[in-house]
């Protein structure tokens, strides 16, 4: 019996193997090729006269030393921080709480789902355009805040220390279903006996939160933060649609400098030495995350 | 066997004819026949009608002919262009902001049109400066002019008495009464992109600035002057998130005195801006204002499957005197062949007479002759983001100035 076995069980490895070559195919296609090309192309002298044909002059480092001097860079690695920070807090958080509101089965929580499901399908570049209208000086934002006398209403998308924050609270609005979808499920899935347990027990909501419900987050946490940092890393759109990385260059992150030096100023090593660089920084991220997350499972 | 008869030889010429001279029996006139497929960026109404209108007139003569018009919004045109040539595709014609030739030929996206070009009848009645030829081969032609100019709402330069201002002065007290009475001042871009650029120029020049030797002082007496009116409140300071079309938008509801905006923008204002308004130049500083003379220009894509019928399609719509017109009705464009510029149409329209003026007095090359056009371009958006800056307050006009001075040289290598 063990000797049938044997082949079969080597037959349903190679099948498989089999299954997962498309899904190879994919990766090796659309997410290695290029990557090795914008590699090469960040170590090489790539202009408009060779990036179609003929061959790329090999540089080495010298556009990531050129990118040391470029003023702009440091500006927007420094805003790409801020914006990371602000869409990472503030989209985790907010997801926290949608999720813990829209935990309870009703009507109501199943309209806020339909609509954190909408926001989330939404294309960044319709949201964008949405809130560029609603943070306009006479917008709907900024009559609210009129209406309730709280503020004469601030420039939203012009004044130097604000204009990052709002894309990013944008960004980070948008980041919030993804959150509170994912949080609702691993909120759901918490043993109610345990919750009642602890009630008995005299546990207050607060401490229910803080002592079973949050170290028991902790996994998918860790998760979505990783999910998150990438996403507010290459976080593109918004800054695009909404404030072009303006006014003047206040507003530009790493990969909106990234795309201007490539195909505004055509300076495309330099471009995909940005690039490089963020795709760096965010693998660092990402390994340090998933070394912590390993860490927990096995505590 | 060796001997073929006479009449066997015809019929094989006759049989073969079509495969020799196909392209050209194809092509020719009312028997012509395929696709067109045209890649631009115009979102515009009155650009779409255009649009519309030029097939419709080539479709008169080439009835078998389908021009496919494929939208591709302005900031993406120049890499998808750049990007399609790479994967050996791309369109049969496109139509694109005319400085951007240089790019398009280094990418090799765009054929010579020299061939086409050398044996068009039409030819000497286009101006030299709309023919973009780089090492004497044509790769470009631009069908007509934009160029900006002041726009005001006569009703309410009416109301306050205030007469169309000539100089930088004049429009500034006009601001100055306008708002008084409760009105908006002005608005134009601020947008840190060539656009922002493109309307920065007229007031950078006018106080002195050029490319070719970048002048501090001129350049903060510009900035200054938009500082100015931002701080007044002639001006409002979100215009830097505003695209070139979006400051005419607001214009033509009818509660702003001024926009500086172009020639295009005749079918927009006909169509929507309900109230008398009119056009004067660019008015002038210390020096006269320049205005550069833009426009779209028009290419044949290195990959057109039928580069014969894409000619024969510019033949038929952009470069006819007819299809001038069009362009000249529906939005406002200044022909650019002689004969179209000096049709009464256009000679007694008394909105488009300022932008000849302007033309003909203060037009300007764009980009500005002061080196290769990527560089130059990049030495532009340097300024655009200054002038950007400055608009929205985050930047002091001196420190603007000086970042300006030398982010132009050193793009430029000055």
């Amino acid at each position: 019996m063990a000797d049938s076995k044997l082949p079969k069980s080597a037959l349903s490895r190679r099948v498989y193997l089999i299954y997962i070559i498309p899904a190879g195919i994919y990766l090796l296609l659309l997410a290695l090729y290029p990557f090795v090309n914008l590699l090469w192309m960040s170590l090489s002298n790539v202009t408009t006269l060779n990036i179609v044909r003929g061959s790329w002059p090999f540089r080495g480092l010298s556009n990531f030393v050129a990118l040391g001097h470029l003023s702009d860079f440091v500006l927007a690695f420094r805003n790409t921080l801020v914006f990371v920070l602000i869409v990472v807090s503030v989209g985790m958080l907010g997801g926290l709480g949608a999720a813990t509101l829209l935990q309870v089965k009703g009507r109501l929580s199943a309209v806020g789902l339909g609509l954190m499901v909408f926001t989330w399908a939404m294309p960044p570049v319709v949201l964008g355009s949405l809130w560029k209208f609603l943070l306009l000086p006479g917008g709907l934002v900024n009559s609210i805040l009129a209406t309730l006398h709280l503020s004469k209403g601030p420039l939203w998308l012009v004044q130097e220390n604000l204009v990052l924050v709002s894309v990013a609270l944008v960004n980070s609005w948008a980041v919030i279903p993804f959150s509170a979808l994912v949080y609702r499920a691993a909120l759901i899935d918490i043993p109610v006996e345990l919750l009642d347990a602890s009630s008995v027990d005299g546990a207050t909501p607060v401490q229910r939160f803080l002592r079973i419900k949050m170290p028991l987050l902790l996994p998918i946490t860790l998760i979505l933060t990783v999910l998150t940092v990438v996403y507010a890393f290459r976080s593109f759109d918004f800054i695009y649609v909404m404030t072009y990385g303006g006014p003047g260059v206040a507003s530009t992150t790493l990969p909106f400098l990234s795309y201007r030096l490539s195909f505004i100023n055509y300076k495309y090593s330099l471009g995909a030495s940005v690039a490089v660089f963020t795709v760096v920084i965010v693998f660092i991220l990402a390994f340090v995350y998933v070394r912590a997350l390993r860490r927990t499972e096995q505590t | 066997m060796n001997k073929i008869s006479v009449p066997v030889v015809c019929l094989l010429a006759l049989l073969a004819a079509p495969l020799f001279a196909g392209g050209q029996n194809e092509q020719s006139g009312a028997t012509a026949s395929g696709t067109v497929t045209v890649w631009h960026y115009f979102s515009v109404d009155s650009q779409v009608q255009e649009l519309k209108d030029l097939a419709a007139l080539y479709n008169q003569t080439s009835p078998n002919v389908r021009v496919n018009y494929v939208f591709v919004p302005y900031d993406q045109l120049n890499n998808k262009i750049v990007a399609a040539a790479a994967a050996s595709t791309g369109p049969d014609v496109v139509v694109y902001n005319g400085p951007n030739v240089g790019q398009f030929v280094d990418a090799k996206a765009i054929i010579d049109l020299s061939p086409y070009w050398g044996s068009y009848a039409d030819k000497g009645l286009f101006a030299p400066a709309v023919v973009h030829s780089i090492g004497g081969k044509v790769y470009g032609v631009q069908g007509y002019v934009n160029l900006l100019g002041l726009w005001y709402n006569k009703d309410i330069l009416d109301k306050v008495g205030v007469r169309p201002p000539t100089t930088i002065d004049e429009l500034t007290a006009a601001l100055q009464k306008v708002t008084a009475a409760g009105y908006k001042g002005i608005t134009l871009t601020g947008k840190p992109n060539d656009q922002g650029e493109w309307q920065s120029y007229p007031w950078m020049s006018a106080y002195g600035w050029s490319y070719s030797s970048p002048d501090a002082a001129a350049a903060q007496k510009a900035f200054a002057l938009v500082s100015s009116w931002a701080q007044a409140g002639y001006l409002s300071r979100i215009v830097v998130t505003w695209e070139q079309a979006e400051p005419f938008q607001a214009f033509t509801v009818g509660d702003v005195a001024f926009t500086e905006n172009g020639n295009w923008q005749l079918g927009t204002a006909k169509a929507n801006a309900h109230f008398n308004y009119g056009v004067t130049m660019m008015p002038a500083g210390p020096n006269p204002s320049k205005v550069y003379l833009g426009g779209e220009a028009e290419s044949i894509g290195a990959f057109s499957k039928n580069p014969q019928l894409a000619w024969q399609y510019l033949q038929g719509s952009y470069f006819s005197k007819a299809g001038q017109l069009i362009a000249f009705r529906d939005v406002g464009s200044i022909p650019s062949r002689s004969d179209a510029a000096q049709d009464p149409a256009v000679t007694s329209d008394k909105l488009l007479a300022p932008f000849a003026q302007e033309v003909q007095k203060v037009g300007a090359l764009y980009p500005p002759d002061a080196g290769p056009v990527t560089k130059v371009q990049n030495a532009q958006l340097v300024v655009g983001q200054q002038w950007s800056a400055v608009i929205a307050g985050q930047e002091d006009p001196a420190a603007a100035a000086d970042k300006s001075v030398s982010g132009v040289r050193a793009e430029l290598g000055q």
